[in-house]
Protein backbone atom coordinates (compact mmCIF):
# COMPACT_ATOMS: atom_id res chain seq x y z
CA UNK A 1 0.00 0.00 0.00
CA UNK A 2 2.70 2.53 0.81
CA UNK A 3 4.61 1.12 -1.95
CA UNK A 4 2.02 1.54 -4.29
CA UNK A 5 1.61 5.23 -3.00
CA UNK A 6 5.58 6.01 -3.44
CA UNK A 7 5.91 4.86 -6.20
CA UNK A 8 2.78 7.08 -7.33
CA UNK A 9 4.36 10.17 -6.16
CA UNK A 10 7.28 9.28 -7.63
CA UNK A 11 5.74 8.78 -11.30
CA UNK A 12 3.91 11.89 -10.31
CA UNK A 13 6.80 13.97 -9.77
CA UNK A 14 8.48 12.89 -12.72
CA UNK A 15 5.62 13.35 -14.88
CA UNK A 16 5.20 17.16 -13.72
CA UNK A 17 8.84 17.82 -13.58
CA UNK A 18 9.44 21.37 -15.20
CA UNK A 19 12.00 21.73 -17.81
CA UNK A 20 15.36 22.26 -16.09
CA UNK A 21 17.53 25.48 -15.32
CA UNK A 22 20.68 25.76 -17.45
CA UNK A 23 21.97 27.40 -14.92
CA UNK A 24 22.21 24.35 -12.80
CA UNK A 25 23.76 22.24 -15.91
CA UNK A 26 26.97 22.63 -17.07
CA UNK A 27 28.14 23.48 -20.71
CA UNK A 28 29.75 20.77 -22.87
CA UNK A 29 31.00 23.04 -25.47
CA UNK A 30 32.88 26.48 -25.01
CA UNK A 31 33.66 28.82 -27.14
CA UNK A 32 33.60 31.91 -29.36
CA UNK A 33 30.61 33.10 -31.13
CA UNK A 34 32.75 33.56 -34.46
CA UNK A 35 33.91 30.14 -34.24
CA UNK A 36 30.38 28.27 -33.46
CA UNK A 37 29.25 29.89 -36.46
CA UNK A 38 31.90 29.25 -38.67
CA UNK A 39 31.72 25.59 -38.02
CA UNK A 40 27.73 25.29 -38.65
CA UNK A 41 27.82 27.67 -42.05
CA UNK A 42 31.20 25.36 -42.83
CA UNK A 43 29.66 21.75 -42.22
CA UNK A 44 25.92 21.98 -41.24
CA UNK A 45 25.68 18.30 -40.83
CA UNK A 46 29.26 18.05 -38.86
CA UNK A 47 28.18 20.59 -36.58
CA UNK A 48 24.56 18.98 -35.55
CA UNK A 49 26.54 16.15 -35.11
CA UNK A 50 28.45 17.79 -32.73
CA UNK A 51 26.55 20.57 -31.21
CA UNK A 52 22.46 19.58 -31.53
CA UNK A 53 20.80 19.45 -28.44
CA UNK A 54 24.10 20.38 -26.26
CA UNK A 55 24.78 22.81 -23.76
CA UNK A 56 27.10 25.18 -24.81
CA UNK A 57 28.48 28.38 -23.50
CA UNK A 58 29.29 31.09 -25.81
CA UNK A 59 31.34 34.55 -25.54
CA UNK A 60 30.08 36.90 -28.38
CA UNK A 61 30.06 40.91 -28.74
CA UNK A 62 26.00 41.66 -28.66
CA UNK A 63 24.50 42.41 -32.09
CA UNK A 64 21.10 43.51 -31.04
CA UNK A 65 19.21 42.93 -28.41
CA UNK A 66 15.21 42.07 -29.18
CA UNK A 67 12.43 41.84 -26.89
CA UNK A 68 8.72 41.42 -27.74
CA UNK A 69 5.99 39.38 -26.57
CA UNK A 70 7.39 36.40 -27.87
CA UNK A 71 10.54 36.93 -24.95
CA UNK A 72 14.13 38.20 -24.91
CA UNK A 73 16.78 37.75 -27.03
CA UNK A 74 20.56 38.27 -27.84
CA UNK A 75 22.01 38.21 -31.22
CA UNK A 76 25.86 38.15 -31.10
CA UNK A 77 27.98 39.00 -34.18
CA UNK A 78 29.95 36.42 -35.86
CA UNK A 79 31.99 36.90 -38.83
CA UNK A 80 28.54 36.75 -41.46
CA UNK A 81 27.63 40.42 -42.06
CA UNK A 82 24.05 39.66 -41.42
CA UNK A 83 23.32 36.59 -38.91
CA UNK A 84 24.80 35.25 -35.90
CA UNK A 85 24.74 33.38 -32.95
CA UNK A 86 21.11 33.97 -31.85
CA UNK A 87 19.91 33.24 -28.05
CA UNK A 88 16.70 33.09 -26.15
CA UNK A 89 16.68 34.09 -23.03
CA UNK A 90 14.78 31.59 -19.86
CA UNK A 91 12.20 33.30 -17.90
CA UNK A 92 13.92 35.35 -15.56
CA UNK A 93 16.80 36.97 -17.60
CA UNK A 94 15.43 39.97 -17.38
CA UNK A 95 16.88 41.64 -14.55
CA UNK A 96 20.39 40.43 -15.81
CA UNK A 97 19.22 41.37 -19.81
CA UNK A 98 18.77 45.06 -18.69
CA UNK A 99 22.83 45.56 -17.66
CA UNK A 100 23.71 44.99 -21.77
CA UNK A 101 23.42 47.07 -24.54
CA UNK A 102 25.05 46.70 -27.97
CA UNK A 103 28.46 46.82 -28.29
CA UNK A 104 28.89 44.75 -25.30
CA UNK A 105 31.10 41.73 -24.46
CA UNK A 106 28.74 38.71 -22.96
CA UNK A 107 29.25 35.42 -22.10
CA UNK A 108 25.80 32.88 -22.23
CA UNK A 109 25.06 29.45 -22.03
CA UNK A 110 22.31 27.53 -23.36
CA UNK A 111 21.03 24.62 -25.30
CA UNK A 112 21.63 24.45 -29.04
CA UNK A 113 18.79 24.40 -31.36
CA UNK A 114 20.90 24.17 -34.64
CA UNK A 115 21.38 26.58 -37.71
CA UNK A 116 18.48 28.22 -39.09
CA UNK A 117 19.96 31.55 -40.24
CA UNK A 118 21.49 32.02 -37.15
CA UNK A 119 22.79 29.33 -35.19
CA UNK A 120 20.20 29.22 -32.57
CA UNK A 121 20.58 28.73 -28.19
CA UNK A 122 17.30 28.22 -26.45
CA UNK A 123 16.96 28.25 -23.06
CA UNK A 124 19.90 30.62 -22.63
CA UNK A 125 20.98 31.97 -18.87
CA UNK A 126 23.42 35.04 -19.08
CA UNK A 127 26.70 34.12 -17.44
CA UNK A 128 28.54 37.10 -17.34
CA UNK B 1 39.00 63.30 -73.58
CA UNK B 2 36.11 65.97 -71.54
CA UNK B 3 33.38 64.07 -73.36
CA UNK B 4 34.56 60.41 -72.78
CA UNK B 5 34.64 61.09 -69.41
CA UNK B 6 31.08 62.59 -69.20
CA UNK B 7 29.53 59.69 -71.50
CA UNK B 8 31.29 57.31 -68.10
CA UNK B 9 29.57 59.02 -65.76
CA UNK B 10 26.56 59.74 -67.24
CA UNK B 11 26.42 55.53 -68.15
CA UNK B 12 27.69 54.60 -64.64
CA UNK B 13 25.10 56.87 -63.52
CA UNK B 14 22.27 55.12 -65.58
CA UNK B 15 23.90 51.80 -64.89
CA UNK B 16 23.26 52.34 -61.59
CA UNK B 17 19.52 53.76 -61.44
CA UNK B 18 18.51 50.52 -63.46
CA UNK B 19 20.65 48.35 -61.10
CA UNK B 20 18.86 50.15 -57.73
CA UNK B 21 15.56 49.57 -59.62
CA UNK B 22 16.29 45.61 -60.27
CA UNK B 23 17.24 45.24 -56.70
CA UNK B 24 14.46 46.98 -55.05
CA UNK B 25 12.85 45.48 -51.69
CA UNK B 26 11.04 42.51 -52.88
CA UNK B 27 12.05 40.52 -49.99
CA UNK B 28 11.29 40.39 -46.34
CA UNK B 29 12.19 38.00 -43.80
CA UNK B 30 12.04 37.14 -40.32
CA UNK B 31 14.21 35.02 -37.50
CA UNK B 32 11.99 35.28 -34.02
CA UNK B 33 8.94 34.08 -36.04
CA UNK B 34 6.28 31.89 -33.56
CA UNK B 35 4.90 28.47 -34.26
CA UNK B 36 2.67 27.11 -31.68
CA UNK B 37 1.27 23.55 -31.59
CA UNK B 38 -1.76 22.22 -29.34
CA UNK B 39 -2.74 18.69 -28.52
CA UNK B 40 -5.99 18.59 -27.40
CA UNK B 41 -6.89 15.21 -26.29
CA UNK B 42 -9.03 13.41 -23.56
CA UNK B 43 -6.37 12.91 -20.91
CA UNK B 44 -4.61 16.13 -20.98
CA UNK B 45 -3.96 19.18 -23.41
CA UNK B 46 -0.15 19.76 -24.66
CA UNK B 47 1.35 22.25 -26.18
CA UNK B 48 4.57 23.85 -27.52
CA UNK B 49 6.22 27.27 -28.26
CA UNK B 50 8.70 28.16 -30.75
CA UNK B 51 9.96 31.52 -31.01
CA UNK B 52 12.84 31.18 -33.82
CA UNK B 53 11.00 30.60 -36.35
CA UNK B 54 12.45 31.58 -39.85
CA UNK B 55 10.84 32.77 -43.10
CA UNK B 56 11.17 34.89 -46.14
CA UNK B 57 8.43 36.57 -47.78
CA UNK B 58 8.88 37.56 -51.97
CA UNK B 59 6.15 40.01 -52.15
CA UNK B 60 6.80 40.19 -56.28
CA UNK B 61 5.86 36.43 -56.89
CA UNK B 62 4.28 35.82 -53.75
CA UNK B 63 6.43 33.11 -52.59
CA UNK B 64 7.15 32.16 -49.17
CA UNK B 65 9.20 29.84 -47.28
CA UNK B 66 9.63 28.90 -43.77
CA UNK B 67 12.05 26.55 -41.38
CA UNK B 68 11.62 25.50 -37.55
CA UNK B 69 14.24 24.14 -35.40
CA UNK B 70 12.73 21.46 -34.19
CA UNK B 71 14.56 21.77 -31.09
CA UNK B 72 13.93 25.17 -30.42
CA UNK B 73 10.01 23.98 -29.16
CA UNK B 74 9.81 25.12 -25.44
CA UNK B 75 7.41 22.98 -23.14
CA UNK B 76 6.16 23.23 -19.49
CA UNK B 77 7.33 20.05 -18.73
CA UNK B 78 10.81 18.20 -19.09
CA UNK B 79 8.99 14.95 -19.74
CA UNK B 80 6.94 16.06 -22.86
CA UNK B 81 9.88 18.04 -24.30
CA UNK B 82 11.93 14.48 -23.66
CA UNK B 83 9.07 12.78 -25.45
CA UNK B 84 8.52 14.91 -28.35
CA UNK B 85 12.41 15.43 -29.41
CA UNK B 86 13.42 11.53 -29.03
CA UNK B 87 10.21 9.40 -29.72
CA UNK B 88 7.78 11.96 -31.73
CA UNK B 89 9.76 14.14 -34.02
CA UNK B 90 13.03 12.67 -33.30
CA UNK B 91 14.48 15.95 -33.78
CA UNK B 92 18.19 14.85 -33.54
CA UNK B 93 17.61 13.01 -37.20
CA UNK B 94 15.07 15.86 -38.14
CA UNK B 95 16.03 18.68 -37.05
CA UNK B 96 14.26 21.09 -39.40
CA UNK B 97 10.76 21.18 -40.08
CA UNK B 98 10.44 23.56 -43.99
CA UNK B 99 7.47 24.71 -45.57
CA UNK B 100 8.23 25.96 -49.28
CA UNK B 101 5.46 27.34 -51.43
CA UNK B 102 3.52 30.13 -53.05
CA UNK B 103 0.66 32.76 -51.67
CA UNK B 104 -1.76 31.69 -54.52
CA UNK B 105 -3.73 34.94 -54.53
CA UNK B 106 -0.51 37.19 -54.31
CA UNK B 107 -2.46 39.31 -56.88
CA UNK B 108 -4.98 40.20 -54.70
CA UNK B 109 -2.92 41.74 -52.11
CA UNK B 110 -1.26 45.66 -51.95
CA UNK B 111 1.69 44.95 -50.30
CA UNK B 112 2.34 48.89 -50.45
CA UNK B 113 -0.99 49.46 -48.43
CA UNK B 114 -2.04 49.27 -44.79
CA UNK B 115 -4.64 46.48 -44.60
CA UNK B 116 -5.74 42.75 -43.76
CA UNK B 117 -5.80 39.90 -46.61
CA UNK B 118 -6.46 37.01 -46.81
CA UNK B 119 -4.72 34.18 -48.35
CA UNK B 120 -3.94 30.70 -49.29
CA UNK B 121 -0.99 29.33 -49.23
CA UNK B 122 0.09 26.02 -51.39
CA UNK B 123 3.46 24.37 -51.14
CA UNK B 124 5.30 21.16 -49.68
CA UNK B 125 5.76 20.85 -45.82
CA UNK B 126 8.74 18.88 -45.14
CA UNK B 127 8.19 17.15 -41.18
CA UNK B 128 10.15 14.16 -39.63
CA UNK B 129 11.29 13.64 -42.72
CA UNK B 130 8.66 13.04 -44.75
CA UNK B 131 7.51 16.02 -47.71
CA UNK B 132 4.04 16.11 -48.31
CA UNK B 133 1.57 18.54 -50.07
CA UNK B 134 0.20 21.31 -47.61
CA UNK B 135 -2.40 24.05 -47.83
CA UNK B 136 -3.27 26.64 -45.66
CA UNK B 137 -5.49 29.80 -45.10
CA UNK B 138 -4.27 33.02 -43.23
CA UNK B 139 -4.28 36.84 -43.52
CA UNK B 140 -1.19 39.00 -44.37
CA UNK B 141 -1.80 41.89 -42.17
CA UNK B 142 0.29 45.47 -43.33
CA UNK B 143 0.47 47.85 -40.37
CA UNK B 144 2.46 51.07 -40.60
CA UNK B 145 4.12 49.45 -43.83
CA UNK B 146 5.02 46.53 -41.25
CA UNK B 147 4.26 43.03 -43.17
CA UNK B 148 2.96 40.33 -40.79
CA UNK B 149 1.56 36.85 -41.85
CA UNK B 150 -0.83 34.64 -39.24
CA UNK B 151 -2.29 31.39 -40.13
CA UNK B 152 -3.76 28.66 -38.06
CA UNK B 153 -3.74 24.89 -39.71
CA UNK B 154 -3.95 21.04 -38.92
CA UNK B 155 -0.96 18.70 -39.01
CA UNK B 156 -2.34 15.06 -38.95
CA UNK B 157 0.69 13.15 -37.58
CA UNK B 158 0.32 9.98 -39.54
CA UNK B 159 0.97 12.25 -42.60
CA UNK B 160 4.45 12.47 -41.33
CA UNK B 161 4.42 8.86 -40.10
CA UNK B 162 4.46 10.83 -36.38
CA UNK B 163 4.00 7.46 -34.22
CA UNK B 164 2.28 8.06 -30.99
CA UNK B 165 2.76 4.90 -28.64
CA UNK B 166 -0.59 3.26 -27.39
CA UNK B 167 0.26 3.71 -24.01
CA UNK B 168 0.17 7.50 -24.42
CA UNK B 169 -2.89 7.63 -27.52
CA UNK B 170 -5.52 9.38 -25.34
CA UNK B 171 -2.50 11.55 -24.43
CA UNK B 172 -2.40 13.19 -27.66
CA UNK B 173 -4.26 14.12 -30.58
CA UNK B 174 -4.28 12.48 -34.18
CA UNK B 175 -4.46 15.94 -35.86
CA UNK B 176 -2.57 18.66 -33.82
CA UNK B 177 -3.41 22.60 -34.50
CA UNK B 178 -0.78 24.96 -35.36
CA UNK B 179 -0.57 28.63 -35.40
CA UNK B 180 1.67 30.74 -36.85
CA UNK B 181 2.35 34.34 -36.14
CA UNK B 182 5.29 36.29 -37.80
CA UNK B 183 6.08 39.34 -38.08
CA UNK B 184 8.58 40.60 -40.99
CA UNK B 185 11.50 42.89 -42.14
CA UNK B 186 12.85 43.78 -45.08
CA UNK B 187 15.91 41.39 -46.25
CA UNK B 188 18.95 43.28 -47.03
CA UNK B 189 20.58 41.93 -50.02
CA UNK B 190 24.05 42.02 -49.62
Amino acid sequence: MVVVAIAGAIGWYLYSKPVADISNLKPEYSLEAAELFAEFSGDESGANTKYLGKIIEVTGTIQVLNSDKGGLSVILFTNDEIFGINCGLSAGQDKAYKKYKSGDKIILRGECAGYDMDVVLTRCVIIE
Amino acid sequence: MESLKRFITISAVIVFVINSGVNAQTKYFTREGKVEFISKAPLENISGLNKKATSVIDVQNGQIEFSILMKAFEFEKALMMEHFNENYVESSKYPKAVFKGVIENNSTVDWKKDGTYPVKVTGKMTLHGETKDHTAEGKIIIKGGVISAQSEFGIKLTDYKIVIPSLVKDKIAQVVKVTVDLNYEVLKSN
